[in-house]
């Protein structure tokens, strides 16, 4: 009775669930579906709960457009839901085709063979999940039908994650491996390249143990040479996950070079299983850039490998911290040094200022950027996956100082020249290569320091000359102006003040000047004088004009010293000097010597000579308006020299 | 006015010339002046004027320096109007030496005092400058008997023309040498003269220097001819010779009179 009653309850249950699916009111959509701002066609079947829609059924997506260069590009994605989460197979095309040929007529409708190519992805989800074989494929269709495939992969999933083997091979090139769970690397993946006749050949394995990438193996002509990655034996190193990207593989190719530096120069043709490997990569991307939107799951899988690794110590921290400084510190010096444009010319024309440059360019090139490296992987994190000891001996060989000169002097420019610090610690075997490396980049400071001093001499040398050359030209300059002055602005009026040629005598002073300046030695006489010259050919400038105008000032002086008296026999007005004694001297004797002075002019008394101008004609002045002058007037009428007469005027001029 | 004054003198002289005697002509005279002549500014217009002649006589034996003939002081105040035209008025104390020494019945000194007044014209021309000037004295003259003779009143008409020529330049400055013709006419009038209205032609050439617009000097000798006062036929004759100096002071008080000037180099 039980037994019966539950089984009527069961068929209750099993009803109401039936009208309830029934009630779910299954829909079809058959319109344009947006996706990523892109619009597709889409055709699927769905139900609405709540304010979700929920897919289930069939699902079918597509576009197909005419592009700018007339190409008809295509996408098409089948697969199927259940309750919102992809079921069952799935496919994807993505093409490109342009029609060829004249057309036909079949079926109704007139059709042309198609040229292009088109890329496939097809596997299976269970419940949303991926899994079992996924194979990929990029054909090129010619005249409608598959005339080559380009790219056939296959990759395993179980429980929603790459595990098992993988296989891709894009032309002749063939890579296949084996993935674990959490996808991590897994036993040997082999490079193989496909001959002719369609036998494989194995070319290059990745050897993981562990998951962890312990060798590569390279194969020619029968021969196994294997690449290390690891020295063994080292206890200290643990297993670090690190995703199987550029940054792994640049890790990798710089641990292979460490130790296999030439075995990899010479296999470098071969080494096309990471472009492999991330083509792979890039087409599952392309899938994943269709169907994640849709399926809500990525079919690129996120490899991992593992790496040994031994993490900084507290000591190597600090010697790398104090490494980074002083590299930073030299590296900025090296570059305004070398960005210099003043050392940049003077290498052109002087030999070693040429040579330090070179040096610099060494020193940079051959310990400063291999030490940026260093610091790179420290910054980047990833110094720890190398043994730091054997780095920095393949960046930089600090064996001896013997080695170190010969780095520099790698070419005849630099060949004489010698390290100047002591780089006797690189010989201590006890140390560590970052506590070398350390110590070297104070030693490269000192040096730059010594090389910046020996240029910073030499620039100044330079400079110097330099400076002189500017000199001398505004020297000519002034020593022309002074001639083409004394020519326009002295004239025959002065001469007659004069009573001698007063151009000629300020012309000979130029030219005696500047024969002086000529016949100094060196150019180091010259430029302790030259700027003393310059200005005494400036203040030679200002005495041409105050030469000029001293004829303003002599007609002033002789019209106050002059009046006019009224002759009341010959009833005309009649000319007198005032204080004519001093007048006289005045005329007869300061002013024509204050102007012969120019035939003794020299750069000591110009100013002086200048200055008697002026002094002259206010002492004139104010003689005449002083009242108590007639002992001076007496007694200057008895002088014979423009000396004697400046002395009783009372005037301090130079002669 | 330049052509009015030539119209004047050569019309003298036409008169003169038209005067028909029988002159008798005395022999030739010599003397020699000295003469200073003072100007000294009292006013911005005004002058003193102040001339002394020391005049000497000559005879047969001892021409031109014989013995004194008279001392001559004439003082006035010359107004210059303009440039152009000038007078003066003032009085005139002459000194006369007795003409026969050894004679007792002469006084050795009589004065002759005069008022006279002079216009001055001054035509200045480019190269050279022309003057006429009418002075008129009116003295009071009198023989040089003791007795015998009184003073008698006069007036003389005196016209002068002379010229200033600058030799070494065209202006008349200092430093210059010039030369100067004169032509004076002195006309006389009075009770006592009968006849012998033209008491004085003198005609003077001299060479002078001005040394200074204060100091001027000059050298020159002068021709004079006139009637003889009692004797109207008899024609006296001299031959003069004058060096005279001409001084010029300004007793205006010392003021300043030279502006400031400003140099600048």
């Amino acid at each position: 009775m039980v037994t019966h009653n539950r089984f009527i309850i069961v068929l209750i249950i099993i009803v109401i669930n039936a009208t309830l699916l029934n009630g779910q009111n299954i829909q079809s959509y058959d319109s344009s579906y947006t996706i990523n701002n892109i619009k597709y066609l889409a055709k699927y079947e769905f139900y609405i709960s709540g304010n979700d829609t929920i897919y289930d059924g069939e699902f079918e997506l597509s576009q197909q457009f005419e592009n700018q260069e007339d190409i008809h590009e295509y996408l098409s994605v089948e697969g199927s839901f259940i309750e919102n989460r992809a079921d069952e197979n799935w496919k994807l095309k993505k093409g490109a085709f342009e029609p060829t040929g004249k057309g036909y007529y079949k079926n109704y409708t007139y059709s042309y063979d198609v040229n292009g190519h088109e890329f496939m992805a097809e596997g299976k989800f269970l419940a949303g999940k991926k899994t079992g074989e996924w194979r990929i494929y990029d054909w090129q269709i010619r005249n409608s039908k598959i005339t080559d495939t380009t790219l056939t992969a296959t990759i395993n999933f179980k429980e929603d994650e790459a595990q098992g083997n993988f296989r891709l091979q894009i032309n002749e090139d063939v890579l296949e491996g084996e993935l674990e769970k959490n996808e991590m690397t897994k036993g040997i993946w082999s490079f193989y390249r496909m001959n002719e006749n369609g036998n494989r050949k194995l070319v290059k394995e990745w050897v993981f143990e562990d998951n962890t990438l312990v060798a590569m193996r390279l194969r020619r002509n029968d021969q196994v040479e294997e690449i290390k990655i690891h020295y063994p034996g080292k206890n200290d190193l643990s297993g670090k996950i690190i995703p199987l990207d550029d940054e792994f593989l640049e890790i990798i190719e710089l641990k292979a070079r460490i130790f296999n530096e030439k075995l990899l120069e010479k296999y470098k043709e071969e080494d096309k299983i990471s472009n492999l490997y991330f083509t792979l990569l890039d087409n599952l991307d392309l899938v994943d850039k269709t169907f994640s939107p849709i399926t809500k799951s990525t079919i690129k899988p996120t490899i991992s490998s593992k790496l040994l690794a031994s993490n900084i110590k507290a000591d190597e921290e600090s010697l790398l911290k104090k490494l980074k400084y002083n590299y930073e510190a030299n590296q900025l010096k090296t570059k305004t040094l070398l960005d210099n444009p003043q050392i940049n010319i003077a290498s052109l024309s002087t030999k070693k200022v040429e040579l330090y440059r070179n040096v610099l360019q060494k020193i940079n090139q051959n310990f400063l950027i291999p030490t940026k490296e260093i610091l790179s992987l420290y910054d980047d994190n990833q110094l720890k996956f190398f043994e730091r000891d054997e780095l920095i001996q393949y960046k930089i060989k600090l064996t001896d100082k013997e080695t170190i000169n010969g780095l520099i002097n790698s070419d005849s420019l630099s060949e004489d020249y010698q390290f100047q610090s002591d780089l006797s610690f690189l010989k201590n075997s006890t140390d560590s290569n970052l506590f070398k490396l350390s110590a070297f980049m104070e030693s490269i400071e000192k040096e730059l320091n010594s090389i910046n001093e020996n240029l910073r001499g030499y620039i100044a040398e330079i400079q110097n000359e330099e400076k002189l050359v500017e000199l001398e030209d505004a020297m000519l300059v002034k020593y022309e102006k002074i001639k083409t002055l004394a020519d326009s602005l002295i004239t025959g009026e002065h001469d007659n003040f004069a009573r001698i040629d007063v151009a000629q005598a300020i012309k000979d002073f130029a030219n005696s000047e500047l024969e002086i300046y000529s016949n100094l030695a060196t150019p180091d006489d010259k430029i302790n004088v030259i700027e003393s010259l310059i200005t005494c050919f400036s203040k030679a400038e200002e005495l041409i004009y105050t030469i000029q105008k001293s004829t303003e000032s002599i007609y002033k002086i002789n019209e106050a010293y002059t009046k006019e008296v009224f002759n009341p026999y010959t009833f005309t007005n009649m000319e007198e000097k005032s204080k004519p004694s001093i007048y006289k001297a005045f005329n007869k004797l300061i002013l024509p010597s204050i102007f012969k002075n120019m035939r003794t002019l020299n750069c000591d008394n110009l100013e002086a000579y200048k200055a008697n101008f002026k002094i002259l004609f206010d002492e004139m002045i104010i003689l005449l308006n002083e009242s108590s002058t007639n002992r001076m007037e007496r007694k200057v009428k008895r002088a014979k020299t423009a000396e004697k007469a400046a002395e009783i005027l009372e005037m301090e001029l130079s002669f | 006015m330049r052509k009015f004054l030539l119209l004047i003198f050569l019309g003298t002289c036409f008169n003169i010339s038209a005067q028909e005697f029988e002159p008798q002509v005395e022999e030739l005279g010599t003397n020699m002046w000295l003469s200073s002549y003072n100007k000294f500014r009292i006013a911005e217009k005004l002058y003193w004027a102040a001339e002394m002649h020391y005049r000497r006589t000559g005879s047969s034996e001892n021409p031109f320096i014989d013995r004194m003939a008279q001392v001559y002081n004439r003082h006035g105040l010359n107004y210059v109007v303009s440039p152009n035209f000038n007078f003066t008025v003032g009085g005139v104390l002459r000194l006369n030496f007795t003409p026969e020494p050894n004679n007792t019945e002469y006084d050795p000194i009589y004065i002759e005092p005069r008022v006279w007044h002079q216009y001055l014209f001054v035509l200045p021309f480019p190269r050279f400058m022309l003057y006429n000037r009418i002075r008129i004295e009116h003295r009071w003259k009198r023989g040089a008997a003791i007795s015998n003779d009184e003073f008698k009143f006069g007036n003389r008409w005196r016209y002068n023309f002379y010229m200033k020529i600058p030799i070494n330049g065209t202006k008349l400055k200092p430093g210059t040498f010039y030369v100067s013709p004169s032509m004076e006419l002195i006309m006389q009038s009075g009770k006592n003269i009968v006849g012998s209205f033209v008491e004085d032609l003198r005609l003077y050439g001299n060479i002078g220097y001005i040394s200074s617009p204060r100091v001027s000097s000059s050298l020159g000798v002068m021709y004079t001819t006139g009637q003889d006062l009692y004797d109207p036929t008899l024609y006296k004759r001299r031959i003069i010779l004058r060096l005279s100096t001409y001084i010029s002071l300004d007793f205006r008080k010392e003021e300043q009179k030279i502006p400031n000037v400003k140099l600048s180099d």
